[in-house]
């Protein structure tokens, strides 16, 4: 099977000009290459430069050097270290999901809707949207009262799940995960990792950066150990050779 | 490659404006607005007015005659269902920008590019008054911070919505005011209070009439100028969602000026960053906000509170 | 009268006015600014009409000068005076008979031909002063044929009133073009300046505005798909007087019996049919 995505000598350094142009390191040459329906973890101490990795991938930290190819369904290959911003957004829309570490989203709007957004901006139909947001909730175990609540009001975990509902209704082909199971309890992991696991099978790559070791080995295929920026070591995990 | 299970023949409209060969949908181009190294320049302006001002010299005033250089060598473009922000201080030049480009103020120099107006080929800023009238009725609306720029006071919320009915060529009562009313529904004001003076009404109400009234003639293009600036918090997350929501709806084409980069952060999906008359940065949103690259920019996202 | 020209006005100032009526004959509906001249009757009196009938009258005309309809009010009688007084033209009731018609107000209910002229005085010669209080702007808004304000004035008269309420000066586009005030004329005149035989001058003296509506010109009242222009109705009222039911009629009340009673504006053609039917004809021309 063909790579969906290839890193190479990915470099990230961020100049601070309010600093007088001090350079901080984010990544440094880290290299790693991703079939459909596998799965990268990333690990490492705070401050290794994990979390640069995957926000190089979904561009929201512009690459210092190196290139991320990515084998888009409609576009074929991408670099996405120099891809438009235009073409960015559109990956983003159709293709390429993120699960941030916190939720930030529009105030004042329904979990259910904020959820159902990605597929609206697809194309799908509001009742349709919203049902199936419904589901991704439910399965979550976000109970229906809240619902139609704003998530703004809702506790650590419960904004986790709805992030990771936003993420995931959209079955994108590449999805990138920022600590997503950090604020979960035992339950909402093990309903987490069974859904990505599902999406695994259902030809989703994905590339996350975990510190909840054990979560980790469930799902991922190989692990990408970082220190200073630089990977050190690569692991296959235990989920590897299915 | 093939991924079963996914829904690839949808049309992805970015990746063949953005230059990538898509055999699905043929190529098609999206570009609503295109600005190119657009200028304005109040007061007498002299050879060395471009040289001596921008973010490098800290102003926007010229030196040497004292002319104000508002804009200069700003070029973007905009695509349909794509909200672009404009952030930026005071003074920075990006109200004065949006404003040209709805004739309310003259340009001093540059190109812009509207689909659905001479092929998008013939350049509007120097277009004659009346198809100027003829841009700003069809192809544009305008959202003003100040309600009072955007709507007639002494004239009832359907009068107002109407302007823009009228000045595209309805002339039946019964379908303006079916219209109208369709317009506040979608902006949440009770459409009962069609036969108001927007007077009457609260600031948010008044900002969400100005929305039904540019949202009117459904144009490709929408310029919002500080539209929730002045506003209660409570109210600007209410107008925020409309706009964007809408925007969804109708696909069209916005521009978001303001100088909140939280506003911006909720609505825009690209952002381009203004300083002294100057574009200084332009990028994905997220981007600007998380690894801004100008220092001018780093200051801004640093300064936010 | 010795001392002064044929027609009051000189030559010079006569010429001038015949140039702009070229131009608003050229331009129809288009306001023509003029100089206007002093006459011996005050402003706001029927100046600019009066200006317009001194530059076109000649020894052979035959003038006909009507205030409301009628031939023999104060102001219709002092105006005929003064021009008779300085031209020593024949003038005439009859509308059929005249070859220069000034009026205030009105235009006579018998249809004019290709040989006559009607000459209205104007108040107010921008319709757009309504919803426009600016002079520079109002002239930008003409040029650029940015008329959706009117719309909107009668838009908001719609749905305050639920229909238009313009009784007088109904503003009408002529030849495509132009929003005109039509003066102070009843909505129902307004049909008879489309595709009329005759020219229609209009002269604002105050205003210092010439303003024509030549033959064959096509001219609309403003009007909504749904609330179409409408003439006054008069409930089958007739004309106290000659029983005309077909014509514009004002409404007095009887002091003697306390009664509304209705009379035909336009006298010469009440009289004329008045004449008709004692002779015992039985229709009136």
């Amino acid at each position: 099977m063909s790579l969906l995505l290839q890193v190479e000598n990915l470099i990230k350094y961020f100049t601070l000009h309010t600093l007088g142009g001090r350079e901080i390191p984010g990544c440094l040459g880290v290299s790693f290459s991703l079939r459909k329906g596998e799965f990268i973890a990333v690990t490492g101490p705070s401050g290794a430069g994990k979390t640069s990795v995957i926000k190089c991938v979904y561009r929201t930290y512009l690459p210092s050097g190196g290139n991320i190819l990515y084998r888009s369904a409609a576009c074929g290959e991408v670099d996405l270290a120099a891809a438009s911003d235009r073409l960015m957004l559109c990956l983003r829309d159709r293709e390429i999901g993120y699960v941030s570490q916190f939720l930030r989203v529009m105030p004042r709007v329904a979990a259910v809707d904020i959820v159902a957004e990605g597929l609206l901006r697809q194309g799908r139909p509001l009742a349709e949207a919203r049902a199936l947001a419904g589901e991704y909730l439910q399965r979550l175990g976000i109970p229906q009262e809240l619902w139609d609540a704003c998530p703004a009001t809702f506790s650590g975990g419960e904004q986790q799940r709805v992030n990771i509902a936003r993420a995931l209704i959209t079955r994108p082909h590449l999805l990138l995960l920022d600590e997503p199971t950090a604020s979960l309890d035992q339950r909402a992991r093990a309903t987490v990792v069974e859904m990505l696991r599902e999406l695994k099978r259902g030809g989703t790559a994905m590339v996350g950066v975990f510190h909840d070791l054990e979560t980790m080995r469930k799902v991922a295929d190989q692990s990408i150990v970082m220190n200073g920026g630089k990977s050190m070591t690569e692991q296959r995990g235990e989920s590897s050779g299915r | 490659m093939s991924l079963s299970g996914y829904d690839t023949s949808g049309a992805c409209k970015g990746c063949v404006s953005a230059g990538i060969p898509d055999t699905v949908t043929g190529s098609r181009d999206e570009t609503v607005l295109e600005v190119r190294n657009f200028s304005k320049i109040y007061g007498p302006s002299c050879p060395s007015c471009l040289e001596s001002t921008g973010p490098r010299h800290n102003t926007s005033v010229c030196p040497k005659c004292g002319s104000t250089v508002a804009c200069a060598g700003v070029s973007l473009t905009i695509h349909r269902g794509e909200i672009l922000g404009l952030v930026g201080e005071s003074g920075s030049g990006k109200s004065t920008l949006v404003r040209c480009l709805y004739f309310d103020d003259e340009a001093s120099g540059g190109e812009a590019y509207l689909a659905g107006y001479g092929d998008g080929r013939a350049n509007i800023l120097t277009a004659g008054a009346q198809q100027k009238r003829h841009i700003r009725n069809h192809l544009m609306g305008m959202v003003y911070q100040n309600p009072h720029l955007g709507l007639k006071m002494y004239f009832t919320c359907g009068g107002n919505i109407a302007e823009k009915l009228l000045a595209a060529g309805f002339c039946h009562v019964g379908r303006i005011r079916e219209k109208a009313g369709e317009l506040l529904r979608r902006t949440e004001i009770p459409p009962e209070r069609l036969d108001d003076l927007p007077a009457k009404f609260s600031g948010g109400m008044q900002q969400r009439v100005q929305i039904a009234k540019a949202l009117a003639n459904d144009p490709p293009l929408l310029l919002l100028d500080e539209v929730t600036t002045g506003l209660d918090v409570s109210v600007q997350a209410r107008v925020l969602d409309l706009i964007r929501s809408l925007q969804r709806e109708l696909q069209s084409a916005v521009v978001v000026v303001s100088h909140d980069l939280g506003v911006i952060r909720l609505l825009a999906g690209r952002t381009a960053v203004m300083k002294n008359g100057r574009v200084v940065e332009a990028g994905l949103t997220d981007q600007i906000l998380e690894d801004p690259q100008h220092p001018y920019t780093q200051l801004l996202v640093s300064s936010q509170l | 009268m010795r001392s002064y020209n044929f027609a009051f006005i000189d030559e010079n100032a006569k010429r001038e006015i015949r140039r702009k009526i070229l131009k608003a004959v050229a331009v129809p509906g288009y306001q023509v600014p003029f100089g206007s001249r002093e006459l011996p009757i005050a402003r706001g009196w029927g100046t600019g009409g009066l200006q317009l009938t001194f530059a076109l009258i000649g020894p052979e005309d035959v003038l006909k000068v009507i205030d409301q309809g009628c031939d023999g009010s104060v102001n219709a009688v002092n105006l005929r005076n003064l021009v008779v007084k300085t031209t020593g033209v024949r003038t005439t009731y009859e509308t059929g008979e005249a070859s220069i018609i000034q009026t205030r107000h009105r235009i006579p209910e018998e249809p004019l031909g290709a040989e006559q002229i009607l000459v209205l005085q104007v108040p107010f010669p921008d319709a757009l002063r309504a919803v426009e209080a600016s002079e520079s702007r109002t002239r930008e808004m003409h040029s650029e044929m940015d008329y959706h304000s009117m719309w909107v004035y009668l838009y908001e008269d719609i749905v305050r009133w639920g229909e238009v309420t313009i009784g007088f000066r109904y503003p009408v586009l002529v030849n495509g073009r132009y929003i005109m005030d039509p003066s102070p004329i009843p909505r129902w005149d307004v049909p008879r300046l489309n595709m009329a035989e005759n020219l229609f001058l209009f002269g604002a003296g105050r205003e210092k505005r010439i303003y024509a509506v030549p033959p064959h010109t096509a001219v609309t009242p403003l009007e909504f798909q749904d609330h179409p222009f409408r003439v006054e109705d008069f409930g089958g009222q007739a004309c106290c007087r000659c029983g005309s039911t077909d014509t514009f009629l004002n409404e007095m009340v009887d002091t003697a019996t306390d009664r509304k009673i209705f009379f035909c504006s336009d006298t010469a053609f009440c009289d004329r049919r008045l004449e008709v039917g004692k002779k015992g004809e039985t229709r009136c021309p």
